[in-house]
């Protein structure tokens, strides 16, 4: 099962609109980023088939909006309130042809910590979430959305989510997340389509990021360029009089700047231009 | 989708007091039907077939329909109708089964009953075995069936209609009642309104009337027809409705 977003573009409010355009490969796995949670709402309701928008979603070859295909999100599935667990799962996996053993479903209920001989009414809240996240992973055979988003309110929960993410990539399905930050749930994932103010700013590995989150600019006065490229032993790029280095190597270049006389004007972080230090005159 | 829809109807702690309480009921009634006879001054006959078993019958269409509301409904309060919607199930099978388990068990759950009376009047000998064993109880049992049939259809079609457990409850027992009044006044107003006995409005009336010791064969396939057809109708109706609703 791949994934296509092919020159997405839904209007939001007058002359805002988000735009998407990315590719999520077979037994691959993405995760889509963005601090507006009504974007990633925007994006769950597509898959729900709620939202009118330009362009194409293509899952497996095949358009959405013809495709016979529902996300099981937490929010939309639910099971018997007075029917125990295990025989809510029993009979309602045989709608879907799925007969898992005794044994191994058994095995699932215990690794979401779930007795499961519990009415479902008498669950507490996280585990209700949990047996929908797992419902979620045995239904959905090789394509997989988690809104990760809904759940950072609860540890337990979002440590299942974390064993089921692994267990899915471990079986190479296809994962999809949406997700708000990048966070511990996220590591694993291969690639991110980061959107910021409506617009998707990155799409690359998810690894590359992780460098470019990792930089720094230094700004400094009084110094000669020769000599700093004959000195520094580390990666470091100059624009201007502004000095671009990674994280790692910043305590050894502000010992080097001092030994020789250097003055600093501010230290920024590359990606958030948050100013970590700045001389005033 | 059977097996759900059983197991639906198995949890419901509130059939098992129901069903003991209208026991309870039945016993009084049997036990003390000499006092009752002679108030009513009546055969036995008749008062085991036009009074106890027809009481029975009220109490377990009531049941039957409250039910098969809950059934319906409780995939929507529970959201698990998300997930049978989108499973390999047919439209028709997921209504198909409610109509089906609940008529099951319902029809059971009356030969329960039905087997209790007829079993202590033959230990009575108030009826012989012959009589048990003849055509007559079968006649009985299958305008009794087809009744309930149509009832469980009925209501499908107006939870369908409304869902909504509360309307439907109330708007299904108000049909069942009020439905002769109905068709008695329009019967009164215009000569056509007269076929109006073959439809849902008066058949079940009718029938329910009509339900007494010996049935006569031209009665019951007269019927048996006319309850069967207007099930199908309002069965096929109800399906289509669904199929609108999963659109």
């Amino acid at each position: 099962m791949s994934l296509v977003f092919k020159n997405f573009k839904k209007k939001l409010s007058r002359k805002k609109y988000l735009e998407l355009d990315f590719i999520l490969d077979s037994k691959s796995s993405l995760v889509v980023v963005d601090e507006n949670i009504n974007n990633l709402n925007l994006i769950a309701n597509v898959f729900l088939k709620k939202e009118k928008y330009e362009g194409e979603v293509v899952i497996n070859k095949q358009n959405l909006k013809n495709l016979k295909y529902y996300p099981f999100f937490v929010d939309n599935i639910g099971f018997y309130k007075k029917i125990t667990v295990y025989n809510n799962f029993k009979l309602l996996l045989s709608l879907y042809k799925i007969k898992l053993e005794k044994s191994v479903l058994l095995n699932y209920f215990a690794q979401a910590d779930i007795n499961q001989n519990e009415k479902y009414d008498k669950l507490d809240e996280d585990n209700k979430i949990k047996l929908k996240l797992l419902f979620n992973y045995l239904v959905s055979k090789d394509f997989l959305i988690f809104y990760v988003e809904k759940y950072s309110n609860s540890v337990a929960v979002m440590e299942y989510l974390e064993t089921l993410i692994e267990l899915s990539l471990e079986n190479k399905k296809t994962l999809l997340l949406l997700s708000s930050s990048l966070n511990r749930l996220t590591r694993n994932i291969k690639k991110a389509v980061i959107i910021s103010e409506n617009k998707q700013v990155y799409f690359d590995d998810i690894d590359k990021l992780n460098v470019v989150k990792d930089l720094i600019i230094i700004e400094i006065d009084n110094y000669v360029e020769e000599i700093l490229y004959k000195d520094l032993i580390f990666d470091f790029k100059l624009i201007d009089n502004k000095l671009i280095v990674r994280k790692s190597d910043m305590e050894d270049v502000l010992y080097y700047f001092v030994k020789s006389g250097i003055d600093v004007i501010s230290i920024n972080d590359f990606n958030e231009n948050t100013k970590l230090y700045l001389d005033k005159e | 989708m059977y097996r759900i829809e059983f197991f639906k109807i198995v949890q419901r702690k509130f059939n098992y007091i129901y069903f003991v309480t209208v026991l309870c009921l039945l016993f009084f009634c049997i036990l003390k039907d000499n006092v009752i006879l002679k108030f009513l001054d009546i055969s036995k006959g008749v008062y085991i077939y036009e009074y106890l078993l027809k009481y029975m019958l009220i109490f377990i269409i009531l049941l039957n329909l409250i039910n098969i509301i809950l059934s319906y409904r409780e995939d929507y309060t529970s959201k698990a109708r998300n997930i049978i919607i989108n499973s390999s199930k047919s439209n028709f099978s997921n209504i198909f089964s409610k109509l089906l388990i609940n008529f099951i068990v319902f029809f059971v759950y009356y030969l329960l009953f039905y087997s209790f009376v007829i079993a202590y009047y033959i230990y009575k000998k108030d009826i012989s075995l012959s009589d048990f064993y003849s055509i007559n109880s079968i006649y009985y049992l299958l305008i009794v069936g087809s009744l309930l049939l149509l009832v469980n259809s009925l209501v499908l079609f107006f939870v369908s209609i409304f869902n909504n457990t509360n309307l439907a409850i109330s708007f299904s027992v108000l049909f069942l009642i009020g439905s002769k009044f109905l068709t008695n006044y329009l019967q009164n107003t215009f000569v056509f309104f007269d076929n109006l006995k073959y439809t849902f409005f008066d058949v079940i009336n009718n029938v329910f009337l009509g339900l007494v010791e010996n049935i006569a064969f031209n009665y019951l396939v007269e019927n048996l027809i006319v309850l069967l057809a207007n099930f199908l109708i309002i069965f096929l109706i109800t399906v289509l409705i669904n199929g609108l609703k999963t659109k």
